[in-house]
């Protein structure tokens, strides 16, 4: 399979009369793009913003964010949200670089907000920490329409205390579509264009000596080709398929530093290591994706750790990378596929984001002996302070945060979106004193 | 720049008053430095000045804590320094007790930043490595020039308010404490370059090193189940209807105990679960599902158990550190042990 992904890059973002790409320069027509995203009838507004680096704006209530992609052609962009469930990672992709689109917004009737809130600083600490802070964003600002926000709709019932009522999750798949629909838009003004980069993702044959590895993607709450994947097994997928827009996060009720993020998806930064150094250090084989968080007993966590380790022996795998989405008890497994691929043989490497309380506390939720090689994506729970910001974006307070949303916070980094993501993409770690 | 001010910490016997006979002593203070404070006075140079040495006895310290500490705390703080240095201790265990809690206290209470050298394995290392800076000696006082030039060199840094690095860099024992910073690389650049590095057989330095945690071995079986009296404690979030202690879903602060007097059945309609990890519905249900008071009262009718205690103890595992862990199961032990418990059900979700 030969992904290339062809980069246009955004060097800045203007509204305009007239939706285009030239010179690095996207041009949006913002009200074109507004009665777009109205069409489907799910928002009573969508209001569209430019948040810079270096601003001092402060997005708040973040959902998702997306990076904006075009496949030419008949390749399918955003298979079973937008364009046809089709297998992708084949191809040319269009992708307007340095930017990303972020859906902010208030939630529907029935949606938990004990996890949702998300912040992004344009300026200042903060935005050294969050991917999101060097970003040229596009924000859209989602209003639900009236018909997710009836409390006594049977449909409204929280049905699930994370992920909320059916409406909420309807909601939520909603935003997704149209934020994806916005970004292809934005995209396919590319179409036709020479791109300043080709990035080629091929994973040719090798040096037969090189060891053969694969990675363990933890997932919560993405759909893959448009589809839930709570119960099902775990899957050896293509790694372009990660990066071709398959992947797509469909909750945002969770803690904002390691919420999986359409966009994180989309640049996987262990996805792209691994790819990088293919044929060089290593022979990658494959991702092996499996849902975190949906298995609750021990013997099914144990038997989910088995299957996941015998597609890795299957293929003669040699070493593994691992990474934990940050939950809870999803730990369990996350340890037990360790301790079954270094009982098999089988090297292994964890990517683990840090969520426990004080700065003294061990913070495993469960460990092994083999988890010798970590790699800490920064602890969550660590404070840290943010100025006073004129122009806040996504909504008029914060959740548990008392005060006006624009004041100087002191917050844990648990709140900054994606500043520890498991995928790889920061830089943040946690070091022991 | 002005000379620093350090007062040192002695034992009877480093202070050169005398062996075991003199571990009673009360705390003493003489101006200027006394023993290894010239080794120390030599070690700061001419960065500082040992203005006082503050010895006490290793047992009096134990034996009168409150009071031995009081009066240390006085006779350091009439000194004004800007720095305390106790020990080193080397092996001696009531010596590095005593360092390691005089150290804890002058940064406590006087806010005085303070430095004690031990040998790794001495028990004030376990005791107090968290809140004190301790540099690593040897076992005996055969390393005493070494151990306080690194004393010295840390204690300097510590009361110019410089930031530490790293405990290898600096020279200090590990505190155990974990702090966010950026790398110079992406986590997945980390990542790659520890597999590659594992998959050639090099060796790699963990992130994030796994802790060591409590063992706690299984109590002996009750004798007699019909004499006992049991308590159902949870880590499931059940709370009176309304959460009246705001008991928070995740990373919660606190337990509570509520009363079960008359209480024959959790029902959804006086109970809740605020629990944030798990899907409520089934448990509010019925919350007898996860704080089984119904099928206790049951046995306790038939005659199956003693009684059933009169409180449950509540609190919310999700996101739970082992340090609140840990001291939400000590106060809620201490509390079932004087309420003469037997035996507790455990429920977790």
């Amino acid at each position: 399979m030969r992904l290339e992904l062809a980069s246009f890059t955004v060097r800045d973002v203007r509204f305009s009369n007239r939706t285009g790409f030239n010179e690095g320069i996207l041009s949006v027509d913002r009200d074109e793009l507004r009665q777009l995203l109205l069409q489907s009838g799910d928002f009573d507004d969508v209001g569209v913003e430019i948040a810079r680096p270096g601003e001092a704006t402060r997005l708040i209530h973040v959902m998702d964010a997306a990076e904006p992609r075009f496949k030419p052609g008949n390749g399918s962009t955003f298979p079973g949200f937008l364009g046809p469930r089709k297998t992708v990672g084949e191809g040319r992709t269009h992708r307007l670089a340095e930017m990303a689109i972020v859906s902010v917004g208030e939630p529907a009737a029935g949606e938990p907000t004990y996890m949702r809130e998300a912040i992004v600083d344009m300026a200042g600490p903060g935005a050294e920490v969050s991917p999101f802070g060097s970003t040229i964003n596009l924000v859209l600002d989602f209003k639900p329409h009236q018909k997710y926000l009836d409390p006594d709709l049977p449909e409204a019932t929280m049905h699930h205390i994370m992920i909320g009522s059916p409406l909420a999750q309807r909601y939520n798949h909603r935003v997704r579509a149209a934020e994806l629909q916005a970004a292809a838009h934005l995209a396919r003004t590319t179409e036709g264009m020479e791109p300043d980069s080709l990035e080629v993702h091929e994973l040719g044959p090798v040096d037969p000596s090189l060891p053969r590895v694969v990675y363990y993607f933890q997932m919560n709450w993405i759909d893959v080709y448009g589809e839930n994947t709570d119960g099902i097994l775990p899957s050896l997928i293509h790694p372009n398929e990660i990066l071709d827009g398959a992947l797509v996060n469909v909750v945002s009720n969770h803690h904002a530093s390691y919420r999986s993020c359409t966009f994180f998806n989309q640049n996987h930064a262990l996805v792209r290591e691994l790819c990088a150094r293919h044929g060089t250090d290593l022979n990658f084989l494959g991702v092996i994706i499996y849902p975190g968080a949906v298995v609750n007993e021990f013997e099914q966590k144990d038997m989910l750790a088995e299957h996941a380790v015998k597609l890795a022996r299957m293929l003669g795998v040699q070493g593994a990378c691992s990474s934990y989405y940050g939950g809870g008890h999803p730990c369990v497994e996350f340890m037990l596929i360790c301790q079954k691929c270094e009982r098999a043989g089988i090297t292994t490497v964890q990517v683990m984001p840090e969520n426990y309380g004080t700065p003294d506390d061990p913070g495993f939720v469960y460990s092994v002996p083999e988890a010798v090689a970590i790699i800490s994506a920064g602890r969550a729970t660590q404070r840290i302070d943010l100025p006073a910001v004129p122009k806040v974006i996504g909504g008029q307070e914060l959740w548990s945060i008392p005060g006006s949303p624009g004041d100087s916070l002191s917050i844990p980094h648990r709140l900054l979106y994606g500043c520890s993501t498991a995928t790889g993409y920061g830089r943040l770690t946690a070091r022991q004193y | 720049m002005s000379k620093l001010r350090v007062v040192q910490y002695l034992n009877q016997f480093f202070a050169g008053l005398g062996g075991e006979e003199w571990a009673g002593e009360a705390p003493r203070v003489q101006e200027g430095a006394l023993g290894p404070g010239l080794a120390l006075q030599r070690a700061l140079g001419d960065q500082g000045e040992v203005v006082a040495t503050v010895c006490c006895g290793d047992n009096y310290v134990h034996e009168h804590a409150e009071q031995a500490l009081e009066q240390v705390l006085e006779y350091v703080s009439q000194y004004q320094p800007d720095l305390v240095v106790a020990g080193p201790a080397f092996s001696a265990g009531r010596y590095g007790l005593a360092c390691g809690q005089v150290c804890a206290t002058v940064q406590e209470r006087l806010q005085v930043p303070a430095v004690t050298g031990m040998h790794p394995e001495n028990p004030g290392v376990e005791l107090y490595r968290s809140r004190v800076y301790i540099v690593p000696t040897g076992a005996t006082a055969a390393t005493m020039a070494d151990a306080l030039k690194r004393m010295a060199a840390l204690g300097l840094k510590l009361a110019r308010g410089e930031r530490l690095g790293l405990p290898r860099v600096e020279g200090y024992l590990p505190r155990g404490l974990r702090f966010t910073e950026l790398a110079s690389e992406t986590t997945a650049v980390r990542a790659v370059d520890m597999l590659v590095k594992r998959l050639r057989g090099e060796a790699v330095e963990t992130e994030w090193p796994l802790p060591e945690y409590d063992r706690v071995a299984a109590p002996p079986p009750i004798r007699d189940l019909r004499q006992a009296t049991l308590a159902l404690v949870t880590t499931g979030g059940i709370v009176p209807r309304g959460n009246p202690d705001r008991i928070e879903s995740v990373f919660a602060t606190k337990w509570r105990k509520y009363s079960l007097a008359g209480v024959m059945d959790l029902t959804g309609q006086d109970w809740e679960s605020v629990h944030g990890g798990y899907d409520g519905t089934h448990a509010n249900q019925d919350p007898d599902r996860v704080v089984p008071v119904d099928v206790l009262r049951e046995l306790e009718a038939q005659g199956g158990i003693g009684r059933l205690f009169d409180h449950y103890f509540t609190t919310v595992g999700s996101g739970a550190g082992t340090a609140a862990a840990k001291k939400f199961g000590q106060e809620i032990a201490r509390d079932l042990v004087a309420s003469g418990i037997d035996g507790v059900i455990l429920t977790a979700t």
